[in-house]
């Protein structure tokens, strides 16, 4: 028999939480002890008075309320979830990228303005040495292209590029024979700026237009330009441009100089400049000796890959033998007058009236001389521009490129930062606000919605 | 779906089958409303935390395994919901009031008693009521669900996630609180046990 009270077991046993065994020993117990027989009683009607305490039942509302609950969760579910990722990570990550792209995007808008300023500008240079009026033959933007070699011009022909042939040019040779006119027109894509020449002029003069030799397709063809006779009375002005896309801009400008100066010749004008994306052009405008013209040409052709070469010829003969003839008539009457003057025995006012007669004669001279004198000059030298710029894409322009990206980058990050230090204190400030104001707005509709529902 | 278990009836609405649900609000929503209406002693909070056990049921119901009673499983969620809400309401009233006695903040959570309860006041639930009230949390918490709802000891356990001996400790010392507070009370206005 157990001696020992078992208060401490009576809530478990009345609860009948107690194994078989644990019961038997109670009961045993309480079948001797008063004590605890007494408070097992009490627990007995503390349970019972506790019993009383009823809760009232929910009512046929509550199960509508809670399907409708249900449904508006499972459509509002990914909104919710949605809303309370937004407000914490995507909203702000938004605005920084959006901010970002704003300036970048900003930054890269008056960059372009920049650059599409200069490449009109370039298009301005082109178009102020462009002589217009004038007849040109050449190769335009060719697919490949080579420069002049051994006193030919030669291109690739893949049958897009275009050949520009026009009338009055010079003799053409090919392998030593001079030809005259087009060989084979259809496959040549001719513009023709300007009138023909008369047929009948230029081939009194040897001049006649560019050859095509014709070749087997996919072949080189070989243009051959020629002067004009040089011979003697041969008065022809000449012009070339010729647009290179060469390696390095600093080096072939340097070259071209060069090649000016060993040819006799000398710079009339000369540019030089570098665009935003780091390429170098330039613009000489060179005056070289009219034998050395093809040499000239050849070797600049060799600096790089020619994209555009044109010349233009100017005959100038008829113009320069009537003035000759002018000159030589008006210097026989200046030679007849004075002899008469010299041989009759005049006053002295009648002296004074010859020589005011003489005066405008020797006028007259002087300026058929100067007028004489520019096209001796115009036509011992001729005019060569060439134009030069670095490719569009390559490594050195790769180059420029990064270090321009991380220049705008470290400008648009530097801007950033600077905004971002302006923006922050004010954007936290609104945000404080903003908290607060939601806050006051939860703790209003919280105290009301437990107002309403004690209510 | 009156012949299924409780437990079947929860794989039956993960299923889909709304029907489940029906049963198991119908078996549960008053054993549920009556267990959290005891701890708040608030009609209407006591609603609203049975209408959010039974939200977390269709919130959490794919999660669910049948390794153990459905009643142990649904009074669990009910015991962890009203102690969020019971620290929530700590916090509130810690920041109202600045006051920082839990057991006051408990008890001031439902100062003003219902019109019902009010009728009730001098009447022995009254007292009842005013006794189990000033019992510790954990204590009312183990009374409740061993004198209304009838869960035994190991359910308890599992409920409020202590051990047997715990739980057997908690309802033991609530019963002599309330024996200590309620008895002689009891004793003077219905004339004694």
């Amino acid at each position: 028999m157990l001696r020992r009270h078992v208060l401490k077991d009576l809530s478990s046993y009345l609860d009948n939480q107690l194994s078989e065994k644990e019961k038997l020993r109670i009961e045993q117990h309480l079948s001797v002890c008063a004590t605890c027989s007494q408070e097992l009683s009490r627990l007995k009607v503390l349970s019972e008075r506790l019993k009383t305490w009823q809760a009232p039942d929910l009512g046929p509302e509550f199960e509508s309320a809670l399907r409708n609950k249900i449904v508006l969760g499972e459509l509002e579910g990914s909104v919710v979830t949605m809303k309370k990722k937004t407000a914490v990570i995507l909203i702000p990550s938004g605005v920084l990228a959006g901010i970002l792209l704003i300036l970048l995007v900003g930054h890269m808008y008056t960059r372009s303005h920049t650059i599409g300023g200069l490449a009109g500008y370039r298009g301005n240079i082109e178009e102020d040495y462009a002589v217009p009026g004038t007849r040109t033959w050449g190769v335009h933007k060719g697919d490949t292209k080579q420069g002049f070699a051994g006193g030919r011009f030669s291109m690739q022909a893949d049958g897009r590029s275009t050949l520009g042939g026009t009338w009055g040019m010079d003799e053409v040779h090919t392998g030593g024979v001079s030809h005259g006119g087009f060989t084979d027109s259809a496959a040549v894509e001719g513009e023709q700026s300007t009138p023909p020449y008369p047929a009948g002029s230029h081939m009194e003069r040897g001049a006649v237009a560019p050859y095509y030799a014709g070749t087997p397709e996919g072949s080189v063809i070989v243009i051959q330009p020629v002067l004009p006779a040089t011979g003697e009375g041969e008065k022809i002005i000449r012009t070339a441009t010729i647009r290179l896309e060469v390696a390095d801009g600093n080096e072939s400008y340097q070259k071209a100089s060069l090649i000016c100066k060993e040819l006799k010749g000398y710079l009339a004008s000369s540019r030089f400049y570098k665009d935003a994306e780091g390429r170098e052009s330039g613009t000489i405008t060179m005056r070289i000796p009219k034998d050395n013209f093809l040499i000239a040409m050849e070797k600049l052709g060799a600096l790089g890959n020619i994209e555009d070469s044109s010349s233009e010829s100017q005959d100038v003969g008829q113009e320069y033998a009537n003035l000759k003839a002018r000159l030589d008539a008006t210097m026989v009457v200046y030679t007849k007058t004075l002899e008469a003057l010299q041989k009759r025995q005049t006053t002295i006012p009648e002296a004074m009236r010859l020589e005011s007669e003489l005066t405008p004669i020797l006028q007259r001279i002087e300026e058929l001389k100067n007028r004489i004198e520019y096209l001796n000059n115009a036509v011992s030298f001729t005019t060569v521009t060439l134009n030069f710029h670095e490719p569009a894409v390559s490594a050195k322009v790769l180059k420029e490129s990064k270090r321009y990206f991380q220049e705008n980058l470290l400008a648009a990050t530097i801007k950033a930062v600077k905004f971002s230090a302006q923006a922050i204190p004010a954007f936290i400030v609104i945000a404080i606000w903003l908290v607060l104001i939601v806050g006051i707005a939860f703790l209003v509709k919280y105290f009301i919605v437990r107002l309403f529902k004690r209510g | 779906m009156h012949n299924l278990s409780d437990e079947e009836l929860m794989l039956e609405y993960q299923k889909g089958v709304v029907a489940a649900m029906d049963e198991l609000l119908r078996r549960y929503k008053n054993p549920i409303f009556h267990f959290t209406f005891r701890l708040c002693r608030n009609t209407a909070e006591a609603e609203d935390l049975t209408q959010e056990v039974f939200l977390r049921i269709h919130q959490y119901r794919d999660g669910y395994r049948p390794c153990g009673k459905f009643s142990t499983w649904i009074f669990s969620i009910a015991h962890n919901i009203a102690i969020s809400t019971l620290r929530k309401r700590k916090r509130w009233l810690s920041w109202l009031r600045k006051e920082d006695d839990p057991q006051q903040l408990e008890d001031v959570a439902s100062p003003d008693p219902s019109p019902q309860e009010e009728v009730s006041q001098h009447e022995v639930v009254g007292v009842v009521q005013e006794c189990i009230k000033g019992l510790p949390f954990l204590q009312r918490e183990a009374l409740i669900l061993r004198e209304y709802e009838h869960l035994d000891y190991q359910e308890i356990a599992k409920i409020l996630k202590k051990s047997l001996g715990a739980v057997k400790t908690l309802i033991r010392r609530a019963r002599m609180n309330l024996k200590d507070k309620l008895l002689p009370v009891l004793g003077e206005v219905k004339g004694g046990l």
